[in-house]
């Protein structure tokens, strides 16, 4: 958080500073009425005031601003609060470590035991989260540190892996597909596929060649599973190639790009490609494409806009498919 | 009916149609070649991993599975047999028996596990679906029945073991701790076996 001066509609009495996640309010005199509140300040989502009040202690409240925000996204505060008297002799009382669910001014203060005088009052927040009413944990309005760092280091990574692979920087192996050549590296490849592990472990042609010649796939295509690899790939090219993706996924055994093949066949099922995709869902055991095809087919009725390609398509289908499908009319059309 | 859609799934079944015979015994033929190559140990960098890895994925993939999974196992045990006939032409002298017995196991294990890595997609599909033998259960098993547990082997091994066995305070040699961990392999039955009969008095 940048900076900020509170503005003071009191001639700066009640002036608070904050940086970052620190306010800090000089508080002169508590003044006639024994109670000061300072000007609002704002530290996360909410606007804050911090006030003092004097009885047989001194009390420091801590509280948001009452409204909207307030009631419905209470804040959850971790935080603690420094009372220090410039003196002579200057002092300081330093707060344990406060975590407070802060709705109203009722609901935290702090008993300070101490003559008057020139006070300052410093707040820092280690942390505020959003309280919830269900179940799930509150949420830190900032950003966890290590999930901050985290996310720089895979940024970056993959910053490195598009440049290996778009650069070929250090490449080790030779792919030959059915109508180009392309460069890669030996360990991601073995890294991302067990396949390809094995290819390079045992004394066969490709550890000393350092060479594969992958024939059942083009160069376009075989460049979208390299981008999917190295973390490069673009929406089109996925979508462009994610029938020879899903092939290639698997036949080297990689889950992650089969399950990301699936999830977006499965987002444009029409009557034109449900057939193509039932096979497709069949031949590579993709459960959730094949109910969604069954489910297309039977339970949305479109199997009577493929009743023409339905017939070719069981000339052709696998005994297994067409006993699931046969399943899946008597689950769908079952009398009530 | 337009003639673009019967044309996309005319043409998309044709991939899926079960693979014709004389496709599938290719296929077949170039694992099962290339497991006698890998046992030979001749010329294995001839032999190309991704070209015999397609080979059996697409047999399995278009339901050969069965076909590839017996062809393999003939193929196997075929080069097992060979290796136990080769064993009974050398000496009877312990020492050279075990070694060569030895040296014979780990050509199995390492070429069990190349044929494993190339029928990998079997192993994990058509294995596990039909509740058959892994290909490394299936390579332990095929050593066990038809090398050391058959006829002429298993006296030999016995009284090698005898022979070759350190006195209770020493510690084994290498030679026999290989032996042991190979019938360790083999499982328990085995591996008893072989050592309460070794030290039984004769």
């Amino acid at each position: 958080m940048s900076l900020g001066l509170s503005a003071s509609m009191s001639g700066g009495e009640n002036r608070l500073e904050t940086i970052s996640r620190l306010a800090q309010w000089r508080v002169d005199t508590i003044g006639p009425c024994s109670y000061r509140r300072s000007d609002a300040f704002k530290i996360g989502i909410w606007n804050w005031y911090l006030s003092v009040e004097k009885g047989r202690s001194i009390n420091v409240r801590l509280f948001p601003e009452p409204g909207r925000v307030a009631k419905e996204r209470p804040p959850l505060a971790r935080f603690l609060l420094r009372a220090s008297w410039a003196g002579p002799p200057r002092r300081s009382f330093t707060s344990p470590v406060h975590e407070h669910l802060l709705r109203n001014s009722e609901d935290f203060f702090w008993p300070i035991e101490m003559s008057l005088g020139r006070l300052t009052i410093d707040v820092e927040f280690l942390d505020l989260k959003i309280a919830t009413n269900n179940a799930k944990s509150p949420v830190s309005i900032w950003p966890n540190e290590s999930m901050a760092l985290q996310n720089i280091a895979s940024k970056s990574t993959l910053g490195l892996l598009s440049r290996m692979l778009t650069e070929s920087i250090h490449a080790d192996v030779t792919i030959n597909t059915t109508d180009g050549v392309l460069k890669a590296h030996k360990a991601i490849l073995a890294a991302c596929s067990p396949v390809f592990e094995s290819m390079f472990l045992h004394d066969l042609k490709e550890k000393e060649s350092s060479t594969i010649n992958i024939s059942d796939m083009c160069l376009e295509s075989c460049s979208a599973l390299l981008g999917f690899i190295y973390g490069a790939i673009k929406q089109d090219q996925f979508w462009k190639h994610r029938l020879s993706l899903l092939a290639a996924a698997n036949k080297y055994s990689i889950s992650d790009i089969k399950d990301c093949c699936e999830e977006s066949l499965l987002e444009d099922i029409t009557s034109s490609n449900v057939l193509e995709r039932l096979h497709v869902a069949w031949l590579y055991q993709l459960e959730k494409l094949k109910k969604g095809c069954l489910t297309y087919l039977f339970v949305f009725g479109k199997i009577y806009d493929v009743r023409d390609e339905i017939n070719s398509f069981f000339q052709h289908a696998d005994r297994e498919l067409m006993l699931e499908m046969f399943q899946e009319v008597l689950t769908a059309w079952k009398p009530i | 009916m337009t003639p673009s859609r019967h044309y996309r799934i005319q043409s998309y079944c044709f991939n899926g149609v079960p693979m014709d015979a004389a496709t599938a015994a290719g296929n077949c033929k170039a694992v099962t070649d290339a497991i006698r190559d890998i046992y030979a140990q001749e010329d294995m960098g001839s032999l190309v991993f991704e070209e015999l890895y397609r080979c059996a994925y697409n047999l399995v993939l278009h339901g050969q599975g069965e076909l590839l999974y017996t062809e393999m196992e003939k193929a196997m045990a075929a080069e097992v047999e060979g290796i136990r006939g080769s064993l009974s032409a050398v000496a009877d002298d312990s020492g050279e028996f075990l070694q060569e017995l030895l040296s014979k196991w780990h050509l199995h294990t390492k070429a069990v596990a190349a044929i494993r890595d190339i029928v990998k997609y079997m192993d994990r599909m058509f294995v596990v679906a039909n509740g058959k033998a892994s290909v490394h259960d299936l390579g332990v098993k095929i050593w066990r029945d038809s090398v050391v547990c058959s006829g002429d082997v298993m006296p030999r091994l016995v009284e090698a073991v005898r022979r070759e066995r350190p006195a209770a305070e020493e510690p084994a040699g290498d030679v026999m701790a290989g032996v042991d961990k190979m019938l360790a392999e083999l499982g328990d039955e085995v591996h008893r076996g072989v050592m309460d009969a070794s030290s039984a008095d004769e």
